[in-house]
C-alpha cells in the first residue's frame, strides 16, 4: 500500500514537473537543469560513479594507457551530466519545441541519410542501432519529419506506471510505435514484421545485460550490447549504425555505412561479427563526443556484480529454441498455396525465436527472403496432367545435401515428400528427425502404386506426418499407410488487417462480398445468386462483389434477373493483395458453402479483415465462428433465410461492428502464431532421443 | 450394233476394272495404316518400358527416377489423352537428359551406357515410326479424298484414320542440344 501512494506521488510530481518545465521560459529552465546537473556532480552519488567509470575505459582508451587524468575525467563526467541533464530537458520540453526547430537544428555528417530514405523507399526495412548520446528522441522527430513517416521503438518499461504511460502517450502522439520491453511479451517479433514490412525501427542498443545481449568488445573491454545484429539477419534489413550528439545550440548526428550481413559463418557467428561491427562505430562516435555518452549504468562485464556474472556469462541455451530446416519443391518465384504456407509457418516460427532456413527452387534473379535459399532454376516437365516447375537431378542433389549439411538443423521439415522435387532429395539424403507435411489429397491411388516403390525408401524416413486436411490425411492412410496428424494452415491475420479499399467500394447502397470458385457448385454461389434476387430488389443500390475463377462468368450472370446484373460485379481470379482489398471492399461477406469444406480458410481470412460475416450453418464455419457470436449463420442452402440475415445485418451498422470485433478475436485462434505451435509440437515430438539432421554416409540408398 | 455393244461393256469392264483398283489402293492403304499404327505402338510402348527400367534402375536420383515413372504410368491407360501423355514422357525424358552433367553423373554406373543407349534409341525410333505412320495417313485421307472414292464409297466401312500428333523431339528447345549429349 505504501509502495502504491509513493508511486502515486511520484507520478503526480512528474507529470506536474512536466507541466511547469513546458510554462517557464527556457532559459530558467536550462538553469535550473545545469544547477542539478551541477549538485549530481559534486554529490558523486553511484550513478555518476558509474559514469566516470565508463568514461574512464573510454579516456585510457583514446590515450593508450590505464593511467587517466583525474581532473580531466572529473572536467568530462561535469561536461556528460550537463549533456545528460541537457537531454532530459529537452525530452520533457519536445511537446512545445517547434518541429521546423527540431529539423532545421540537425548537423548532418556523411553521405547516409540518403541511403537511409532510399532505402525505406525501397521497401527495404532499416534498423537504426543508436548508443546512449545527445538526444536521440529528437533525432526520432526529424527522422519522421524528413519522410520516414513513423517508426517502431522499444521502452522499458517504467515505474511508476503513469509516468510510464504518459511517456507512451506522449512519444506516440509523435508518431513513434513504442513496444513495451517488459510485460508485453517479446518484441522481437513485431520488430521483425515491422522490418519485414519496409519499416523503420530505431533502437538504443549499447547496452544489454540480460541473456539475449552479445558479448562484444568496447573500448579494448568486454561488454554486452542488445543483440539488433539478430533481427538484421532474420529479416535482411539495412542495420545502419548512428550517433547522435549536441552541437553548440543545435542536435549533430552521423549514419555510418550499413553493416552488411557476412556471407559465410553458422547465424551465430554473423550475429557475433555484426554486433563487434557494430560496438566498434558506438566506440568510435563515444570517442568522438564522450561528453555526450551519458551511460550511468554499468555496461562493462568487468564492473559487474561478480555475484551477477556466472549467469551472465554463460547465457541459459532457450532450451525451446529450435533450428529448423524446411524444403519446399515448388519454385519460390511461382504463387501457390504451398510456398504461402511455407513462408508464413517460417515467418512465424521465426517471429517466435527460432532459426529457419528454408531452400526451394527459384530463379537465380529473384530477390528471396533471407531465410530462404535458393536450389536453382526449376525445371518445368509435365507432372500428374499439368506442368509443374520442379527441381531434380543430381546437382539439387548435391545443393541439398550441402543445405542439410551446413545447416546443423535439429528437425528437417519436408513438405509434399511425394512430388518429384527438393523434398524427396532431402528425405533420401537426409537422417535424423524429419517431419513431412502433406497438402494435396491424391485422387488416383495407381500413380502411386507404380511410383510407390520409387519413393518408398524416402517417405520411410519420415518421423512424423502432418495433414492439411482430412482429405489429404485420408489419402496418406489409404495409399501409403500409417497416419498423421491434421493441422489445417494457419490464417496470417496481419497480413488482413489493413488495406485500401477498391475505388468506388462498397459505395452508398452497400455491398455483399463473395471469394471462391463460380463454378464449384458446394461453394454455394447460387445460394447467393438466388438470395441477392430478393435483397437488390428491396434494396436499390445493394452490390454483389464476386472474386474467383469462373470458367464461363457470363453464365453467372445470367443466373440473375436483368435488371440486376450491372450490380453484380466479377473480378475474376485475383493475387492475394487484391484479395485483401476486395475483403475490404464489402459491408457483409458471405460464405454460403453447403459442404465439403474442413476449415473455411476463406471466412477465417474475411474475420481478419474484420468483414461482419454472413455464413451457412456447416459444422466448419459453426465452429469458426463460435456458434454464431463471431458471425451471423443462417441455415445450409436456404437462400429465404440467407437474405434475411444479411438483410438485418445491412440495416444494423452497430451489430456490424460488434460481430466485426467478434470475429477478429475469435480468428486469433486459428493465427499462424498458434499454427507454428501445434507444428513446433510435432517438432519436439521427433526430436526426442534423436540426434542431429544429417547427411547419410552413402546419399540414400536407392530404390 | 455389236460394235457398240462391244464398247459399252468394254468401257465398263475398263471403268469397273479401274475402280476396282482404285478400291483395292485404298484397302492396301488403310492395311498399311494398321500396319503402321501397330509398329508405332510397340515403339511407344518399348519406349515406356525402358524409360521404366530406367526409373527404377537406381541410377537416377529419386526425383527424377519419380518424374520419369509417373510419366510411364500416364502413358498406361490414364484419363488423359494418349498424344499428350506421350508428349509429356517425351518432355519428361528430355528434362531427365538434359540436366547438365547428366552423363557424367550416370558414367562408370553398372550397366548404364546400355540403358542410356536403349532409352535413346526407343525415342529414336519413337520419332521413325511416327513419321512413316502420319505419312501413311496422309497418303490414305487423300486417297479417301479424291471425288471418285468420295460418290462410290470406296472406303467402305473403313474410318478415316486420324493423324497421331505428339512432341517427340529428341532436342531440347531451350538449349538446342540433342537429347542427352
Amino acid at each position: 500500500m505504501a509502495v502504491a501512494v509513493s508511486e502515486r506521488l511520484t507520478g503526480v510530481a512528474y507529470r506536474l514537473g512536466w507541466t511547469l518545465i513546458c510554462r517557464v521560459p527556457q532559459a530558467w529552465a536550462s538553469w535550473v537543469f545545469a544547477k542539478a546537473a551541477g549538485i549530481a556532480w559534486r554529490r558523486q552519488g553511484p550513478g555518476v560513479q558509474v559514469l566516470e567509470a565508463n568514461l574512464r575505459r573510454v579516456l585510457s582508451w583514446k590515450y593508450g594507457t590505464d593511467e587517466v587524468d583525474g581532473k580531466e575525467l572529473r572536467t568530462l563526467s561535469r561536461a556528460a551530466l550537463l549533456s545528460y541533464a541537457r537531454y532530459w530537458l529537452e525530452v520533457f520540453r519536445l511537446s512545445v519545441t517547434p518541429t521546423e526547430r527540431l529539423v532545421a537544428g540537425m548537423r548532418f555528417q556523411g553521405p547516409n541519410e540518403a541511403t537511409l530514405f532510399a532505402n525505406l523507399k525501397a521497401g527495404r526495412g532499416v534498423i537504426i542501432a543508436l548508443p546512449h548520446m545527445g538526444n536521440f528522441e529528437q533525432a526520432g522527430v526529424w527522422v519522421i519529419a524528413r519522410g520516414a513517416g513513423k517508426f517502431t521503438t522499444v521502452a522499458e518499461r517504467l515505474r511508476p506506471e503513469s509516468v510510464y504511460e504518459s511517456f507512451l502517450r506522449f512519444r506516440r502522439s509523435l508518431g513513434f510505435e513504442v513496444l513495451p520491453l517488459t510485460g508485453g511479451g517479446s518484441p522481437f517479433g513485431t520488430l521483425a514484421q515491422r522490418l519485414r514490412g519496409g519499416g523503420l525501427v530505431c533502437l538504443v542498443s549499447d547496452r544489454d545485460l540480460k541473456e539475449s545481449g552479445v558479448e562484444v568488445e568496447m573500448f579494448g573491454q568486454k561488454a554486452r550490447i542488445s543483440a539488433v545484429a539478430a533481427l538484421a539477419v532474420h529479416t535482411g534489413a539495412a542495420l545502419m549504425p548512428t550517433a547522435t550528439w549536441f552541437d553548440g545550440e543545435d542536435w549533430g548526428a552521423r549514419i555510418y555505412d550499413e553493416i552488411a550481413v557476412p556471407d559465410t559463418g553458422t547465424r551465430a557467428e554473423k550475429i557475433a561479427a555484426m554486433s563487434q561491427a557494430l560496438a566498434d562505430r558506438f566506440t568510435e562516435a563515444i570517442a568522438e563526443h564522450p561528453q555526450d555518452w551519458h551511460m550511468l549504468q554499468r555496461v562493462f562485464t568487468e564492473d559487474l556484480d561478480p555475484a551477477r556474472l556466472p549467469q551472465i556469462q554463460v547465457p541459459a541455451p532457450r532450451s525451446a529454441a529450435m533450428k529448423v530446416g524446411i524444403t519446399c519443391p515448388y519454385s519460390w518465384d511461382v504463387p501457390g498455396g504451398v510456398q504461402s504456407h511455407i513462408r508464413d509457418l517460417a515467418e512465424a516460427l521465426l517471429d517466435a525465436g527460432h532459426e529457419v532456413s528454408v531452400i526451394s527452387p527459384a530463379d537465380d534473379d529473384t530477390p528471396l527472403p533471407p531465410y530462404v535459399t535458393g536450389a536453382g532454376r526449376a525445371v518445368p516437365v509435365p507432372y500428374n496432367g499439368s506442368v509443374a516447375r520442379l527441381s531434380f537431378g543430381f546437382l539439387s542433389v548435391s545443393r541439398v545435401r550441402r543445405w542439410i549439411k551446413d545447416g546443423g538443423f535439429d528437425v528437417l521439415h519436408v513438405h509434399e515428400p511425394e512430388i518429384p522435387s527438393l523434398s524427396l532429395l532431402a528425405c533420401w539424403v537426409a537422417s535424423g528427425p524429419i517431419v513431412a507435411t502433406f497438402h494435396t489429397a491424391i485422387p488416383r491411388s495407381r500413380v502411386l502404386l507404380v511410383t510407390y516403390p520409387v519413393v518408398r525408401t524416402g517417405l520411410e524416413k519420415i518421423n512424423g506426418r502432418i495433414a492439411v486436411s482430412e482429405a489429404a490425411r485420408n489419402t496418406l492412410v489409404e495409399h501409403i499407410g500409417g497416419d498423421a496428424v491434421v493441422i489445417p494452415n494457419g490464417v496470417a491475420t496481419s497480413r488482413f488487417r489493413k488495406a485500401e479499399p477498391l475505388p468506388g467500394w462498397p459505395g452508398p447502397g452497400g455491398a455483399i462480398g463473395f471469394l471462391g470458385r463460380m463454378d464449384e457448385p458446394r461453394k454455394g454461389l447460387s445460394v447467393l445468386l438466388k438470395a441477392f434476387t430478393t435483397l437488390g430488389s428491396e434494396r436499390p443500390g445493394l452490390r454483389l462483389l464476386i472474386a474467383g475463377r469462373a470458367a464461363d462468368p457470363e453464365e453467372v450472370l445470367q443466373r440473375v434477373p436483368a435488371e440486376l446484373r450491372d450490380r453484380v460485379v466479377l473480378l475474376g481470379q485475383i493475387n492475394d493483395e487484391e484479395k485483401v482489398r476486395a475483403l475490404h471492399s464489402v459491408d457483409v461477406f458471405c460464405s454460403p458453402n453447403t459442404g465439403g469444406e474442413s476449415f473455411g480458410i476463406v471466412t477465417a481470412e474475411a474475420m481478419a479483415a474484420g468483414v461482419p460475416i454472413v455464413a451457412s450453418d456447416i459444422d466448419a464455419f459453426r465452429q469458426v465462428l463460435r456458434g454464431g457470436e463471431a458471425g451471423e449463420l443462417f441455415s445450409t442452402g436456404d437462400a429465404g433465410d440467407l437474405a434475411r440475415a444479411a438483410g438485418r445485418l445491412l440495416d444494423d451498422p452497430a451489430r456490424r461492428a460488434a460481430l466485426s470485433a467478434a470475429a477478429l478475436v475469435a480468428v486469433a485462434d486459428y493465427d499462424w502464431s498458434v499454427v507454428a505451435r501445434s507444428v513446433l509440437s510435432v517438432y519436439e515430438t521427433v526430436v526426442l532421443g534423436s540426434t542431429q539432421v544429417a547427411v547419410t554416409a552413402s546419399g540414400g540408398e536407392f530404390p | 450394233m455389236i460394235a457398240d455393244i462391244v464398247i459399252v461393256i468394254a468401257a465398263a469392264l475398263f471403268i469397273g476394272v479401274y475402280v476396282s483398283w482404285r478400291a483395292g489402293r485404298i484397302d492396301r492403304l488403310h492395311a498399311r495404316v494398321d500396319m503402321a499404327q501397330a509398329a508405332l505402338d510397340a515403339t511407344l510402348l518399348r519406349r515406356s518400358s525402358v524409360a521404366l527400367e530406367l526409373a527404377t534402375s537406381g541410377l537416377l536420383d529419386p526425383a527424377t527416377s519419380l518424374l520419369l515413372a509417373s510419366a510411364v504410368h500416364g502413358t498406361r491407360g490414364g484419363d488423359r489423352p494418349r498424344d499428350l501423355a506421350e508428349s509429356d514422357l517425351t518432355r519428361a525424358l528430355r528434362a531427365a537428359f538434359s540436366q547438365p552433367d547428366f552423363r557424367a553423373s550416370i558414367n562408370g554406373k553398372e550397366g548404364a551406357d546400355e540403358l542410356l543407349a536403349e532409352v535413346e534409341a526407343a525415342a529414336h525410333q519413337v520419332f521413325l515410326a511416327r513419321k512413316f505412320y502420319n505419312d501413311v495417313v496422309a497418303a490414305t485421307r487423300e486417297a479417301r479424298h479424291r471425288p471418285l472414292a468420295r460418290v462410290l464409297r470406296l472406303s467402305g466401312r473403313a474410318k478415316a484414320p486420324e493423324f497421331f500428333e505428339m512432341d517427340d523431339s529428341l532436342v531440347a528447345e531451350n538449349t538446342g542440344a540433342p537429347l542427352g549429349r
